[in-house]
């Protein structure tokens, strides 16, 4: 006899929440009792109503009770904007009820003799107790709370059929309640502040029968509904894998041969450098490079796709016309009031629906601060970077440094080293009374790499890599000085080379 | 004086109701479901039965046709209140004489208790 025979498996639901089956490793378990707690505001009723509908639309039959909660008219009223509702399954899929009055004049028996009848005559598979604190306050000891507790786990058993407690929790957050041990799960969402920034977040601290996604997972309300995006490092399925032989050229044949051909595939490089110096025209060009079977996505944090290809067509880039093959996306994303995860998750769907093998991120900085917990963001980094590795992405990522003339470089790496494969410095520096614009390669993982400090220039037609500036020293100071010999010799090179051909 | 009883599973609306109709002279009883409305209306005969359609053990379209099977009960008009449309609620639902959705403001309400009532 296998185990199988011996225990039938759970049958398991999708919630309809999207990112929350990921954490739930499948789903809710059919027949099980679920508490979901969360201050007034948290977003239980949405989190709940956004299920009752899914289920709905399944064709199962959904019952909601409220407790000491807002009116039913006033709760739909404000569901009918989001894009889950729809006013053609109330009431014959799912009906709004109220056992308040029950409550108050039958106690908890009165409740569980209504719940039990409606769930027998209506045949549901799903019932909804809102305002579950209520039932608690109600009861006049633990035990009897607990009672409660467990014939509703025996109706569920008997039915198939599953029930969710909202409850704004009594006491702190983390707390066990007694009656938390006996149900099937704990599902908290709390909104946080951090500085004058919000952030909601789910945790699943307790799933019985599965594993699941621990911790603390991001989660955004909108007109959508409930969206959860699980903390990318606790999903992520890829191995880490090293990058490939062959290699991808930027498209700015000076730098690609410093590159030794270009840059790994599946590599992720970082270009630091101060605002203005180049480094999102260095980005341009390599997803100017994408094909039909090498398609590119650029990630903005500052640039609206309409400015993009402006911009590119006044540097003479032609970004556009890969755009209009579809061989090149450009997506804008807003710098603030978004998430770690949801910007990495959303990066991910555009790779996978594009199928992008070149990835540009312009705006590192804004990457990293959305990060409401900023002691994560190597393992966030090594989780996404595993994850674009596994689907064959070469992602470049530009990185902003504050100081634009330093002896002193402060990179926004902090335990970020590892996971970066190639570092290039963009600089401007000071030499006899003029800006000029260096580049330099710090870092090729497992390739060798022209060590020069290069010299290029922004022109119409892009960026020209120069030359080596030869005849300077302390170039990475920022503010460089001739050498005695070059002096004396050769003066610093200022106009750029003609380009053969 | 008129009798008025309300059949509604939401304490806060049928207790607002309660005391505003009986504020401006109407006896007015309460129920908080289907089941209890038909006992309440069985002890006090109204003249007018506000009624909800979503409530447990028996809904409103249940009491509705309770009452149209009820010689003492076929007559008594019903407002019918619902916060699903009513193109859902006429489905099952025939016989009332007004039709309410939630939510609604007190003069809607009031507008159609004095419309019913005026009768001689």
């Amino acid at each position: 006899m296998t185990s199988h025979e011996f225990v039938p498996h759970l049958p398991r639901f999708t919630s309809g929440i999207p990112g929350l089956d990921r954490v739930l490793n499948g789903g809710f378990f059919a027949g099980g009792v679920y508490i979901v707690e969360g201050a007034p505001g948290a977003g239980k009723t949405i989190f709940a109503n956004q299920i009752c509908f899914h289920r709905a639309k399944d064709g199962q039959r959904v019952l909601y009770v409220t407790l000491l909660a807002e009116s039913h008219a006033r709760l739909l009223q404000h569901l009918q904007d989001m894009s889950f509702f729809d006013a053609a399954a109330i009431p014959e899929r799912l009906t709004y009820l109220s056992g308040f009055r029950m409550l108050e004049e039958g106690g908890l028996r009165a409740l569980l003799d209504l719940l039990r009848k409606e769930l027998r005559a209506q045949s549901a598979n799903l019932v909804i107790l809102d305002g579950f604190a209520a039932v608690g306050e109600s009861a006049e000891t633990d035990r009897e709370f607990k009672k409660f507790v467990h014939e509703l786990q025996v109706q569920a058993g008997l039915g198939t059929c599953t029930f969710f407690l909202l409850s704004s929790g009594t006491s702190g957050e983390g707390s066990v309640q007694p009656v938390h041990t006996m149900v099937d799960g704990l599902v908290r969402l709390s909104d946080r502040v951090f500085g004058v920034r919000a952030q909601r977040e789910l945790q699943v601290q307790k799933f019985r029968g599965s594993r699941y996604l621990r911790g603390l997972h991001s989660f955004e309300i909108s007109d959508e509904g409930i969206r959860v995006f699980p903390r990318l490092e606790s999903s992520s399925v890829a191995s880490g894998e090293n990058s490939g032989s062959n290699r991808l050229a930027l498209g700015i044949p000076r730098l690609d041969a410093m590159l030794g051909g270009g840059l790994r595939s599946r590599s992720t490089t970082m270009i630091l450098g101060p605002s203005g110096v180049g480094k999102t025209v260095v980005g341009y060009r390599f997803l100017a490079a994408s094909t039909a079977k090498e398609k590119g996505l650029l990630f903005s944090f500052y640039e609206t796709p309409e400015r993009v290809l402006t911009k590119t067509k006044g540097v003479g880039i032609d970004l556009a016309a890969g755009y209009d093959r579809g061989d090149v996306e450009l997506a804008w994303q807003s710098p603030v009031e978004s998430t770690l995860d949801a910007i990495g998750w959303r990066i991910l769907e555009l790779v996978d629906r594009l199928g992008a093998k070149r990835l540009f991120v312009d705006g590192f900085n804004a990457l990293e601060s959305a990060s409401a917990h900023p002691e994560r963001v190597p393992q966030f980094f090594a989780a996404l970077g595993r994850e674009l590795q596994a689907r064959g992405v070469t992602t470049i990522y530009a990185a902003e440094l504050h100081q634009i003339f330093s002896p002193r470089i402060a990179a926004p790496l902090r335990g970020l080293s590892p996971l970066i494969e190639n570092l290039l410095l963009m600089r401007f520096v000071e030499l006899r009374a003029q800006l000029r614009r260096t580049l330099s390669i710090i870092k090729l993982r497992d390739s060798e790499f022209d060590p020069a400090i290069c010299e290029f220039c922004l022109t119409s037609h892009g960026l020209d890599v120069v030359d080596s500036l030869d005849g300077a020293e302390e170039l990475m100071t920022g503010v460089a000085r001739e050498t005695p010999r070059s002096r004396r010799r050769k003066p610093v090179r200022l106009k750029p080379k003609r380009r053969r051909g | 004086m008129k009798t008025i009883v309300i059949v509604d599973d939401e304490f806060a609306l049928a207790d607002v109701l309660t005391a505003t109709l009986s504020d401006i002279g109407f006896h007015v009883l309460s129920a908080a479901n289907g089941k209890r409305g038909l006992e309440v209306m069985a002890e006090h005969p109204p003249n007018l039965v506000i009624l909800d359609y979503m409530m447990p053990l028996l809904d409103g379209a249940g009491v509705l046709k309770a009452m149209r099977a009820d010689p003492k009960l076929s007559a008594v008009p019903v407002i019918m209140m619902s916060a699903a449309p009513e193109s859902v609620v006429r489905t099952r639902c025939q016989g009332y004489v007004a039709f309410l959705r939630k939510p609604f403001d007190f003069e809607t309400i009031l507008n159609a208790v004095q419309r019913v009532t005026a009768g001689p």
